[in-house]
């Protein structure tokens, strides 16, 4: 039996996530999750500027310790020698968005070495299902995009250690909401199974960071998952 | 062309000027040959003083003057306040003296390169400079090539979106924001703010710091969002 299950839930979390991001205390994926959240979200930008704030005003509180007398001028140093390039290894140009060209995320964009979802490079992974796999250090978690072909239902399963997804184009519903782009849904352990189908028009494309091997309700799932770690 | 063109006097600091474009003007003085610095920096000692929170200089007006001149007396203040207060950051996150050192030149120098996409009509100096230190040590810790890639991005990205340019109400209100923040911050009840510190300072997921305190996980999160509820609400409403 699963737990009940509120929207002040995944606010809770949302906030906790949001604030620990800002603090530098999320591991690796669940920061790529919340900074690509972040990025398509006004709303949550603006949330999570207000506890980066927070740190800024933290860093003013603090008493000062001393650097060595030689910390300034090394880094005088190295900025002379690198002021040369500096045009053209910072210079980030505006990207405006062009209607028809979604944007990834940056830090998406960076992993995947392009930056426009029409430009991706998927790997079939089942009938309705293309996958691209994002390496991250930590070994407790997998972070894939994911492309569901329209009006794909994937199959029912719950998760052990919970699972964010992000969604980037497309839309896809399940029985806790309607999920669009700059969307985020949060399920934890205890949330129960549930089972996402994609929009019936455009399909959906998706940032799923899970944190442990899904679990599959139906036996001959759960055989096919040995293999593919799903 | 009035209305574009002020001056603004910031507490006793510095006249800066903007062009229609919000621009912040060049002062010939303020650019230096490398050969200068060194004098500079004993001129300007007697200029700020940097114990005193209420006589903060605006940074946000010197990060733009790095950004848009390549000030070196500019970043020179920028550093002399915030290196031994990003020192102790580090430090209090556990770091030895020599790593610490080790990321503050690398988040100074971070901060010269980027000043070009700070925006001061997005974020206010102080909060800037925290997410290049925070980003900077993860990046040395992790090791690892991708998340240096990541943290760079969530910088980056901010730019991404910069429609607006920032003017100079922009960057006095960031300025006039920031220390009403830290005076709310200073009021705070007192276990209120020590979870809080421990939680940006302390690199420690709300669990590690419920298992070092001994309060129950659901009270560390609680409290720390009672006290960031708070702050919110304050200055959510300041803001109208």
């Amino acid at each position: 039996m699963s737990a009940p299950y509120t929207h002040t839930d995944t606010d809770a979390r949302l906030q906790h996530l949001l604030m620990e991001f800002a603090c530098g205390s999320l591991n690796t994926a669940e920061a790529l999750v919340i900074s690509s959240y972040t990025s398509l979200n006004p709303a949550a930008e603006k949330e999570l500027s207000f506890y980066e704030d927070i740190g800024g005003a933290l860093i003013d509180r603090i008493s000062p310790t001393e650097v060595s007398d030689t910390c300034l001028d090394h880094i005088l140093n190295v900025i002379e020698t690198q002021d040369d390039n500096r045009h053209i290894t910072d210079a980030t140009p505006a990207i405006q968005p062009t209607i028809g060209k979604e944007s990834l995320p940056p830090a998406i964009a960076h992993y995947v070495d392009c930056e426009h979802l029409c430009d991706l490079k998927w790997k079939k992974l089942f009938k309705g299902i293309d996958v691209i796999d994002i390496p991250v250090s930590d070994d407790t978690s997998t972070v894939r995009l994911m492309r569901f072909a329209p009006g794909f239902v994937a199959p029912e399963h719950g998760h052990h250690g919970g699972e964010m997804t992000v969604t980037l184009s497309g839309s896809y519903h399940d029985k806790l909401g309607h999920y669009k782009r700059g969307d985020i849904e949060i399920i934890q352990d205890d949330d129960g199974h549930h089972q996402p189908t994609a929009c019936p028009e455009h399909g959906c494309i998706c940032l799923v960071s899970t944190f442990a091997p899904l679990r599959f309700k139906k036996p001959l799932h759960r055989l096919v998952n040995q293999v593919f770690h799903f | 062309m009035i209305k574009h063109k002020k001056t603004v006097k910031n507490p006793g600091l510095y006249i800066v000027l903007c062009d229609k474009n919000g621009r912040i003007q060049g002062n010939n003085d303020r650019i230096q040959s490398p050969h200068r610095r060194s004098t500079n920096r004993q001129a300007m000692v007697g200029t700020v003083n940097v114990n005193n929170q209420e006589s903060l200089p605006p940074f946000e007006d010197l990060l733009q003057m790095v950004g848009h001149a390549q000030d070196r007396q500019a970043y020179i203040q920028i550093f002399e306040y915030f290196a031994p207060r990003l020192k102790s950051y580090f430090l209090k996150q556990g770091a030895s003296n020599e790593f610490s050192e080790e990321i503050v030149q690398d988040t100074m120098i971070a901060v010269w390169r980027k000043a070009q996409t700070y925006n001061a009509a997005k974020s206010k100096a102080s909060t800037w400079i925290f997410t290049i230190a925070r980003n900077k040590r993860i990046d040395l810790l992790r090791k690892d090539n991708r998340s240096a890639l990541l943290s760079d991005a969530h910088i980056i990205e901010q730019t991404h979106e910069d429609q607006q340019t920032p003017n100079i109400e922009d960057t006095y209100s960031q300025y006039e924001e920031a220390k009403i923040l830290r005076d709310h911050i200073q009021s705070l009840p007192s276990e209120q703010l020590e979870l809080i510190e421990m939680a940006y300072f302390q690199d420690k997921s709300h669990q590690d710091i419920a298992n070092e305190t001994q309060l129950p996980l659901g009270t560390v999160k609680s409290r720390i969002r009672l006290a960031l509820g708070k702050l919110k609400k304050i200055m959510d409403k300041d803001k109208k």
